[in-house]
């Protein structure tokens, strides 16, 4: 449980934000550049100064009034968007700076378990100036680690990567949190790294939160505030068989998901990223047709975006998924709240949990 | 004469060594004070230190006599701390030298620092690192050049001084005789053998240190070299 209570003036900018996090798994916080999400994740962190305000992690206190705990003794490990690795240490030097700090109560990860897990034994003795991007930003996430913090807070940890670099690191940020038991605190402007990172999620704008909940929930509401053309859904699925052609055939909510993977395991748990606007809908149960998704669902809202689109707001059984067609296109299948429709998508970009 | 030139080098040696570990001491925690302060009062303290960059070292030798004499306040504390005068001794010569030296040491210093990536400082507290924790492991790693130089600056620029030793050192050959001196005192008496010596080893010694240091200057740093 992290509580805090923040309240943070600069020049044309304030911070107010009052909340509780349950921080179980991993907890986005997103909105806009300048919204103050990152200045918010540093001052949990304890990299500014914010007098006046109350942060509370499990039983310590991290500021109250005059109580403050410095960066350095709040046991957190911090993945900042440039990676600052220390330029007069090789890769294994910073790798192990955090161990000889850390705690000595913290429940020890060994220096042999993370390389191994990040795979980066063959970069060990190399300068840091040498690395890519990706490599840098592992190196960042196994320094963190090592330090063996209790919670581990991310800002725009893949803001530098290319997209090949993301889909690399993603499933390793989602396992961290696994494995180690490690709450997360992540932050992105990016909604698909939300869509494939986060559980939780608070959505900020101008310095205070707008709006948070799940993020299948929130990501998917066609009234949401991220209710816009570049709309996407998050859909929770079972794999059911993997191997023929190439794909892999998905359970969600009792309908079939076909996805262009086949490096999955059957009954694996799996999270699908939808784009609404990758979605087209069909009144007639089509069966004759290329296109191998094709969900029954209820038309359970519409949401006029501008005078050329709208974003439907579907329903499976339990699930959610949004679709962005045109106004058109609405007047000519004559769509209304509670029909039911056919949502048809190609192999959807997948995300393994 | 040889013998004195002798003496006057080691006491030059002296006085440039203890007041060079002085200025490190000092002129650390002050350049790092000086490089993250954002307050108003921040040009003044820098004009203060940068004083004696401009001043002609006669003005701070006069004030400094008058401050060491046992009627002032200083004079008569160090006089009831440890029983002698600073006027016209090491000590004293020593104290001068801090002031007259700090701005070559205290500016490299807070050049470096204001140059030194902070971003680097607040990864290394996330890591649990303390505060003099990250100085060593961090600030001290990433500004060894600038230090180094700092450091050599203000040696070469003590053993350089004449002015200020002249008003509150005097010239007692063994005590407070230092190179520039001796020199000065060799001329007037017209003994130029000596004379050469110190001059010619004075300039040796200059050019020596000023090449090695352009020399690190221009080396290219384990940073660059990478790409």
């Amino acid at each position: 449980m992290l509580s805090f209570d923040i309240h943070l003036e600069r020049s044309g900018f304030t911070l107010s934000v009052n909340e509780q996090l349950q921080l179980v798994d991993i907890t986005g916080i997103m909105g806009p550049s300048g919204c103050g999400k990152t200045t918010l994740l540093r001052c949990l962190a304890g990299l500014e100064k914010i007098p006046g305000s109350s942060i509370q992690f499990r039983d310590v206190i991290w500021q109250r009034e005059r109580q403050y705990l410095p960066a350095d003794q709040r046991q957190v490990g911090y993945i900042f968007q440039d990676g600052r690795l220390f330029p007069h240490l090789n890769v294994r030097d910073n790798l192990t700076y955090g161990v000889k700090r850390r705690h000595p109560s913290s429940n020890h990860l060994t220096p042999d378990e993370v390389i191994d897990w990040l795979d980066i034994e063959a970069l060990l003795a190399r300068p840091v100036q040498s690395l890519s991007g990706g490599q840098r930003q592992r190196v960042a996430i196994g320094r963190a680690l090592l330090r063996s913090p209790q919670l581990l807070m991310m800002d725009e940890p893949m803001a530098a990567l290319d997209w090949a670099a993301k889909v690399r690191i993603i499933p390793r940020l989602r396992e961290l949190n696994r494995r180690f038991h490690l709450p997360v605190l992540f932050v992105s402007h990016d909604r698909e790294e939300m869509a494939r990172l986060a559980d939780d999620m608070l959505l900020m704008s101008n310095g205070q939160i707008a709006d948070k909940g799940a993020v299948h929930w929130l990501l998917s509401q066609a009234q949401g505030l991220l209710a816009d053309d570049h709309a996407l859904s998050v859909l929770d699925g079972t794999v059911r068989k993997v191997g023929d052609y190439g794909v892999s055939e998905l359970d969600v909510d009792g309908c079939e998901i076909v996805v262009d993977q086949d490096d999955l395991e059957p009954g694996q748990k799996v999270r699908v990223v939808v784009q609404a606007a990758d979605i087209s809908i069909a009144l007639d149960d089509v069966q004759r047709i290329s296109i191998q998704n094709r969900l029954r669902t209820t038309l359970e809202d519409i949401q006029e975006l501008d005078d050329k689109h709208c974003l439907l707001q579907l329903r499976l059984k339990e699930q959610v998924l949004l679709a962005l067609i045109t106004q058109r296109a609405r007047h000519k299948l004559a769509l209304n709240t509670g029909m039911i429709v056919y949502a048809h998508f190609k192999a959807a970009r997948l995300e393994v949990q | 004469m040889t013998e004195q030139v002798w003496q006057a080098l080691i006491i030059t040696l002296q006085l440039a060594g203890v007041t060079t570990a002085i200025l490190m001491v000092l002129g650390l925690p002050l350049a790092w004070k000086l490089s993250s302060m954002t307050s108003r009062v921040r040009p003044a303290l820098e004009a203060l230190v940068a004083l004696p960059m401009v001043l002609p070292p006669t003005v701070l030798g006069f004030y400094l006599l008058v401050a060491f004499s046992p009627n002032s306040l200083p004079g008569q504390l160090w006089q009831d701390i440890t029983g002698s005068t600073l006027a016209f001794s090491f000590s004293g010569l020593v104290l001068a030298s801090v002031f007259y030296s700090l701005p070559f040491v205290v500016q490299p210093l807070q050049r470096a620092f204001e140059q030194l990536d902070r971003g680097l400082l607040e990864a290394a507290a996330t890591l649990g690192a303390s505060p003099l924790d990250r100085f060593f492991s961090i600030v001290l790693p990433q500004t060894f050049r600038p230090l180094l130089l700092a450091a050599s600056l203000g040696f070469a620029h003590t053993v350089g001084e004449f002015g200020v030793v002249l008003m509150i050192g005097g010239n007692i050959p063994g005590e407070t005789q230092v190179l520039s001196i001796a020199l000065y005192d060799a001329v007037e008496t017209q003994d130029f053998a000596s004379a050469h010596l110190i001059a010619g080893g004075l300039i040796g010694f200059a050019l020596v240190l000023l090449t090695a240091l352009y020399t690190l200057d221009r080396r290219p740093s384990r940073k660059k070299e990478a790409h």
